[in-house]
């Protein structure tokens, strides 16, 4: 009996051994695994991270470069910096006014189809930073423009237009990029900005009036945002008709 | 075969249809279309070529023949104006502008005046003088008329604590703007501006 316990011991040892060296072996396998899977976790994440702040990176290059030719073609001498910021918000003329810098934020750079929109957003933000300049400090000029910026909207787009046909842009884009970016309110009569439909109106009499070649040789027409500004703008430009059929030069009331 | 040439077919005349109905639904503005097709349009100037290296410039002043204002209703956008050189213009000792030359200009835009004592503003540009090159010439001329904003924004702030009269404030009504023959428009010449 002795023997055969014995070996029945031995057996149960031998056993335990393999148990225990299984065990081990499976620790180290899942410790690898673990140490891999972070690893290519981190170098995913890392190139992630790296493609995110490439494209940052190339974003805020080409802000900066359509920014600078808008500002060197005007002849624009008063210093104004480009900055594109991730966060989502609403167009704040603070910085633009305080600071003399352009936030380009995603939610409305987002918008923008080609350099053309982009410029259109930035050539309105240089007028309101240019005007930010003017008379002394510009301190009184920012305080108007921040008190009553329904007054300048329509001033600072028609300006737009100007550089953005200096700097070779087309200004058609104007009407794409705010088509599709700005909502359209009931009503203008209280509030602080004009409806989008008047805007839009503005600026496409503006561009009939001082640069008729883009209408004549429209590259914009089969752009849908385009289209879509046409078929919604059908009551305004019926009055830029009648206005230029009369030959009047007063100012069209637009809707 | 025959059958599947005549799929073939039937499949190309319905994108063929499709495209053409779609180019079909693209909407023009017929009026304009028409409205330009026999107008001389000017072509587009545009500054893309430069070097503004050098930094010698000569004012040029100006003035007008006659008083622009918002008040008159003959004041629009792109309308051509005439102005006067009221001095000689010298470079390198040699008179390169004679006093009395007509030169010209356009209304860029205007802005009427508004509430919480916003000026109008007229804005002047395109400018082209006899004899210089326009693209050497820095020339935006903007005249604005009297801000009452300095008065108004305090008065705002002292009236806030009484309900509601802080806001009446917003109907003071800024200036409007005026160029008069007496003004003097400067714009400056920049004759070593070349092109890259």
């Amino acid at each position: 009996m002795q023997p055969f316990l014995i070996n029945l011991e031995e057996k149960q040892n031998s056993f335990i051994i393999k148990i225990r060296g299984i065990k081990n072996f499976m620790k180290k396998i899942l410790l690898l695994c673990f140490v891999l899977c972070t690893f290519l976790c981190s170098k995913a994440y890392c190139e992630e991270n790296t493609t995110a702040i490439i494209n940052d990176m190339m974003l805020q290059q080409k802000i900066n470069n359509i920014g600078v030719k808008l500002l060197n073609s005007n002849k624009i001498d008063v210093r104004l910096v480009f900055v594109y910021d991730k966060k989502d918000n609403k167009i704040n003329s603070e910085p633009v006014l305080r600071k003399r810098q352009i936030i380009v934020y995603k939610n409305f750079i987002q918008f923008a189809e080609n350099d053309e929109e982009i410029a259109a957003f930035l050539a309105r933000e240089i007028c309101k930073g240019a005007e930010s300049y003017t008379g002394g400090k510009g301190v009184v000029t920012s305080a108007q423009v921040a008190f009553a910026p329904k007054k300048f909207e329509i001033f600072f787009d028609k300006r737009a237009v100007d550089f953005m046909v200096t700097a070779g842009y087309n200004p058609l884009a104007l009407i794409t990029f705010i088509n599709k970016s700005y909502p359209q309110r009931r009503f203008d009569k209280f509030g602080r900005t004009n409806l989008t439909s008047k805007r839009l109106a503005n600026i496409y009499e503006y561009i009939f009036t001082k640069y008729p070649s883009f209408l004549a040789n429209n590259t914009y027409l089969e752009n849908p945002n385009y289209q879509n500004f046409l078929i919604t703008s059908q009551e305004n430009r019926k009055k830029l008709h009648e206005k230029i059929k009369s030959g009047s030069k007063e100012i069209i009331k637009y809707e | 075969m025959n059958r599947l040439s005549l799929k073939i077919l039937f499949l190309f005349l319905i994108t063929f249809f499709s495209i053409q109905s779609s180019y079909s639904e693209i909407l023009h503005d017929e009026f304009i279309e028409n409205y330009l097709s026999d107008k001389d349009i000017t072509p587009i100037t545009t500054n893309l070529d430069y070097d503004y290296t050098e930094f010698d410039r000569i004012p040029i002043k100006l003035q007008t023949l006659e008083k622009i204002s918002l008040k008159n209703k003959n004041l629009y956008e792109n309308k051509k104006l005439e102005l006067r050189v009221k001095q000689n213009v010298k470079y390198n000792n040699k008179i390169i502008l004679k006093q009395g030359t007509i030169a010209t200009a356009e209304i860029q835009t205007y802005m009427t005046r508004g509430m919480n004592g916003v000026p109008g503003a007229i804005i002047l540009d395109n400018f082209e003088i006899p004899g210089l090159d326009k693209s050497k010439l820095k020339s935006t001329y903007i005249k604005k008329g009297l801000s009452l904003t300095i008065f108004v924004l305090p008065l705002k702030w002292a009236l806030t604590p009484i309900p509601g009269v802080g806001s009446l404030t917003n109907f003071i009504i800024g200036g409007n703007a005026n160029i008069n023959d007496k003004d003097t428009i400067i714009v400056y010449y920049y004759p070593n501006w070349g092109k890259k």
